[in-house]
């Protein structure tokens, strides 16, 4: 696991690891970027750049071999116009403190009102809107408080780039053994040029000391558009991950493929939480974050756990499908979803839940709420394997209609080759409840104010599901996120 | 062992296609059946990538010959079933996919002719409702086919007010001869308060390999109600293909109760244009599955106006290393408010090797909507069991009864008690194993 390890089995590594000390690794990365388009001169670039070894470029080679072979998936319920990917800079370096808002009388005065909204303390705006660092209040050093407690725990928890470096050989044995290359268009996209993402590994039998956030991590906010994160948990381990936050990024990328690979072992437990909130676009639809994303679980070990949590507000285009794969006996996967429409956003999300071990579990929950011009749909996929004895599933997915525009869709994949399980679905579609809001408007309670009440409720069953701090913001940024949606 | 792959299969029957020559008709059909042709060979059949075929493979197609025309088929060497119902009731044989001579006599107000008949005096109708007909792509391959050699059908047209009464198609095919691949068409066109209770019943003796691919287009008129009954108890050397589409006006009432309790490779599509205010579709299936069959359910309602309210109530039960799949959707088009929409699909599997593939689909642009979809797959609750053999019941027995039970939500459905006791008695009897002390369904006439 140590450097020197890795160093005795290949010379080539040691020979970057070497290149990475000198260089101090973080620093040096004054604005460059290579030109519009992708190639294999691209991808070699990339690793170069990143000082990466022989054996992660050839993995990236291959990937965008694989890419050139596949084409942009259409079978989801998205009106996109085509993508020129020859289009997109595949490699921006993080913009220098001089190219940024200088502080917040630069931002645009619309954030900050959104922030306002949130709540979001005044030294995180700051943060959050990309004013320079040296700005920004002592993030630095709250992030690297929080690293030395886990480092204290053994707990790894780096980007990704680090854990190239540090932990070449963890990163070798895990990387693309979840999503493999191949696995979709984007998954190969973003394993060909991939920008950076979070390393996490928890040892056998150690419950990670807090909970992990991209948001203490340092540099965390400029991963970039092909984020790639890894969580392994060992033996009996426990971790629970947040990502993204609240509080609308700014962010200067259209496209986003990101892949994100969790491996459970036996007895560990994962809990991933995500709160997206990226830009949805004004409100007659221009612009806005394409987001396709790559999320995958696997529960190798027998009595595993992983547990999808996700907000969905942001992003013009949401095209994400968190799974599980149930691989281990006793295994248990579960997703909790709200995703939320406005204006003229759309989502197709949902999950696939893989039972292929005995008695294993899932659960799904989702919640759509479409508003405005928005479009909604579920999609999922629960496969019970012809193995999986004793395999349980429970589905709900509800859908919530607000206003003439919109529409909201589902389309739940039921595939079960064994007699023994047990696979359960349902799911409604309604309007928002005309006697709910009457009932509110008769005890003086303002119509906005209503909506959001019943929304919540709505949401309630997910909302229960996030950590602490991310369920009290999570009222708050459906809230903002449905204003205008309703009279 | 396949000796031919899906892409010779598909130049093999377009060329027999070809070579068949102008089949009877106007010009605008003959052009239409040519355009059939080569949307076919050019789209090949589906696939497992196909979407709508994604659970369905149509591997048992290679072992069929390409369609045959003509009425010389050996229709004499069917045995027809026993009738479902009374003998004295207007009756309609297809043998081998020919339409039997002579058609009975219809009751006043209603026509029923044979298609070149029913050419002349409804070209209007038909000819829209043939040209309507989705040709492009291999989703669509076998309606292709049924259009490029559209020869033999059936029109049934109902006048104004008219209440028809029952109309029975007893559809067999012969045990010996040519595994051939028959297509035949079905027109139902009801005039504003019209009402025909249309019912098919499938069965053939013990066959060779034989395929039938059958398209039902039915048309309501304002205020119309069809109901509609399906039987299906083929061997499992048949391929059975039927597409059904029903164009709605307001008021108007279509009602499906299918039974499909026998069959190889079995497919029904259905396709409910809800294009009137307040037009209800209802659509109630059972299908009891043993040995290697399989059973697809592809149910698609289309809401385009409001209040219209539709269902779908799907039951399976699988033994054997039988496959189900229930496709339901529902489309609720913008403006369509007031629409109502509940999709239900519960199934029980019995063995180790069955398999179930449901997708209940909802797609809705309007808000003041009400759907509900739910799906199920598992086996018996063993809490029933249990409290059954407290009452003294051995537990094959509670088993079945529950099984049964099970079924007996859709077979309830049929209005005609009679009918549905006779239905509910057969699918007992076509329960993996069948069900003691029930006698056999309808026999084969001699």
């Amino acid at each position: 696991m140590s450097n020197e390890q890795a160093s005795k089995e290949s010379p080539s590594v040691d020979h970057f690891v070497q290149q990475k000390y000198r260089h101090g690794f973080v620093t040096d990365i004054e604005s460059e970027t290579v030109p519009p388009g992708l190639n294999e001169d691209v991808v070699r670039w990339i690793s170069a750049r990143k000082k990466e070894p022989e054996w992660l470029l050839e993995w990236r080679l291959d990937a965008y071999r694989r890419w050139l072979d596949l084409t942009s998936p259409n079978w989801a319920h998205l009106k996109i116009e085509p993508i020129d990917f020859q289009a997109i800079s595949y490699f921006s370096a993080p913009k220098s403190d001089k190219d940024r808002p200088q502080s917040l009388d630069d931002v645009d005065p619309k954030l900050l009102e959104t922030y306002d909204k949130l709540g979001v303390p005044l030294h995180e705006r700051a943060r959050l809107a990309g004013v320079a660092v040296d700005a920004v209040f002592d993030s630095v050093s709250v992030g690297t408080t929080f690293r030395e407690e886990l480092k204290k725990a053994g707990v790894i928890f780096c980007s990704f780039s680090e854990a190239v470096h540090d932990y070449p050989e963890l990163v070798r044995k895990y990387l693309g053994t979840v999503v493999p290359t191949r696995d979709n268009f984007f998954a190969a996209l973003n394993s060909a040029v991939f920008s950076d993402g979070s390393f996490v590994f928890i040892p056998k039998g150690v419950r990670c000391p807090m909970e992990l956030s991209t948001y203490f991590r340092i540099n965390a906010a400029e991963t970039g558009q092909f984020e790639r994160t890894l969580i392994i948990a060992e033996d009996s381990s426990y971790v629970s991950y947040l990502e993204g936050c609240t509080a609308p990024m700014r962010d200067e990328n259209q496209l986003h493929a990101a892949v994100v690979e969790l491996v459970a072992l036996e007895d560990a437990e994962i809990k991933y939480s995500t709160v997206q909130n990226w830009y949805p676009g004004d409100e007659n639809g221009v612009g806005g974050i394409y987001n396709f994303v790559t999320k995958r679980g696997d529960c190798r070990g027998d009595r595993a756990k992983i547990s999808w949590t996700q907000v969905e507000t942001g992003s013009a285009i949401t095209w994400k499908y968190p799974s599980c794969i149930l691989r281990g006996e006793y295994s248990v996967g579960e997703f909790y979803s709200v995703a939320l429409t406005n204006n003229y956003q759309q989502a197709d999300t949902g999950t696939k839940m893989i039972h292929i071990g005995r008695n294993t579990r899932s659960k799904i929950i989702s919640k759509g709420i479409s508003a405005g011009h928005g479009q909604n749909a579920y999609r999922g996929l629960v496969r019970i394997a012809k193995k999986a004895e004793n395999s349980r599933n429970f589905t709900q997915c509800d859908s919530m209609l607000i206003g003439k525009g919109c529409g909201a869709h589902t389309f739940p994949y039921i595939e079960v080759g064994n007699p023994t399980a047990k696979v359960e679905h349902e799911a409604t579609t309604s309007r928002i409840g005309e006697d709910q809001l009457f009932y509110c408007l008769q005890r003086g309670i303002a119509e906005e104010d209503a909506v959001s009440m019943i929304v919540d409720g709505f949401c309630k069953q997910v909302f229960r599901e996030l950590p602490m701090e991310f369920a009290v913001e999570a009222k708050a940024l459906l809230e903002v996120s449905l204003e205008g949606a309703v009279g | 062992m396949n000796t031919s792959s899906p892409m010779t299969l598909v130049d093999r029957w377009s060329e027999s296609l070809r070579a068949a020559g102008p089949l009877p008709g106007p010009g605008w059909l003959q052009r239409l059946r040519e355009r059939a042709v080569s949307e076919f060979s050019e789209s090949g059949l589906p696939n497992r990538k196909t979407e709508s075929w994604k659970y369905t493979p149509v591997r048992a197609f290679e072992k069929l010959e390409p369609p045959a025309f003509g009425s010389d088929r050996g229709v004499q060497a069917v045995v027809r079933p026993q009738a479902l119902l009374d003998a004295d009731c207007t009756m309609v044989d297809i043998a081998n996919g020919v339409l039997a001579a002579p058609l009975p006599e219809a009751p006043n107000g209603v026509s029923i002719l044979a298609l070149a008949e029913g050419m002349q005096r409804y070209e209007i109708q038909l000819k829209r409702l043939i040209e309507k007909v989705d040709l492009e792509g291999s989703s669509n391959a076998f309606a292709a086919l049924n259009t490029a050699c559209l020869e033999q059908g059936l029109v049934v047209h109902v006048s104004e007010n008219v209440h028809a009464g029952a109309l029975l198609m007893r559809w067999a095919s012969s045990a010996g001869g040519a595994s051939q691949f028959q297509s035949f068409r079905v027109f139902l066109l009801l005039e504003a308060g019209a009402q025909l209770d249309f019912l098919e019943q499938y069965q053939s003796e013990e066959t060779a390999e034989k395929g039938l691919n059958v398209i039902i287009q039915a048309e309501l008129g304002h205020g119309a109600a069809l109901g509609h009954i399906r039987v299906q108890s083929e061997p499992e050397s048949m391929t059975l293909l039927t597409s059904t589409s029903i164009g709605q006006t307001a008021d108007s009432r279509y009602s499906y109760r299918g039974f499909d309790l026998g069959g190889g490779m079995v497919r029904h599509e259905f396709e409910a244009e809800l294009n009137g205010p307040r037009a209800f579709a209802d659509f109630s299936g059972a299908f009891v599955l043993d040995n290697k069959r399989h059973v697809d359910n592809h149910v698609s309602v289309d809401h385009a106006s409001p209040d219209c309210r539709s269902e779908q109530f799907f039951r399976g039960v699988l033994g054997g290393r039988s496959r189900g799949v229930f496709n339901g959707r529902a489309l609720i088009r913008t403006g369509a408010d007031g629409s109502s929409v509940r999709q239900s699909n519960a199934n029980l599997l019995l063995s180790e090797l069955a398999e179930m593939d449901t997708k209940p689909e909802l797609e809705i642009y309007a808000d003041e909507v009400e759907a509900s979809h739910g799906a199920t797959v598992g086996r018996l609750d063993e809490d029933a069991v249990f409290y059954l053999r407290t009452r003294g019941l051995g537990d094959d027995q509670a088993r079945r009864m529950l099984t049964s039970a099970f079924c007996r939500a859709v077979t309830e459905r049929i209005e005609d008690r009679a009918l549905a006791a006779k239905v509910a008695e057969m699918v007992d009897s076509a329960m993996p194993g069948g069900l003691p002390g029930n006698s056999a369904g309808p026999k084969a006439e001699s």
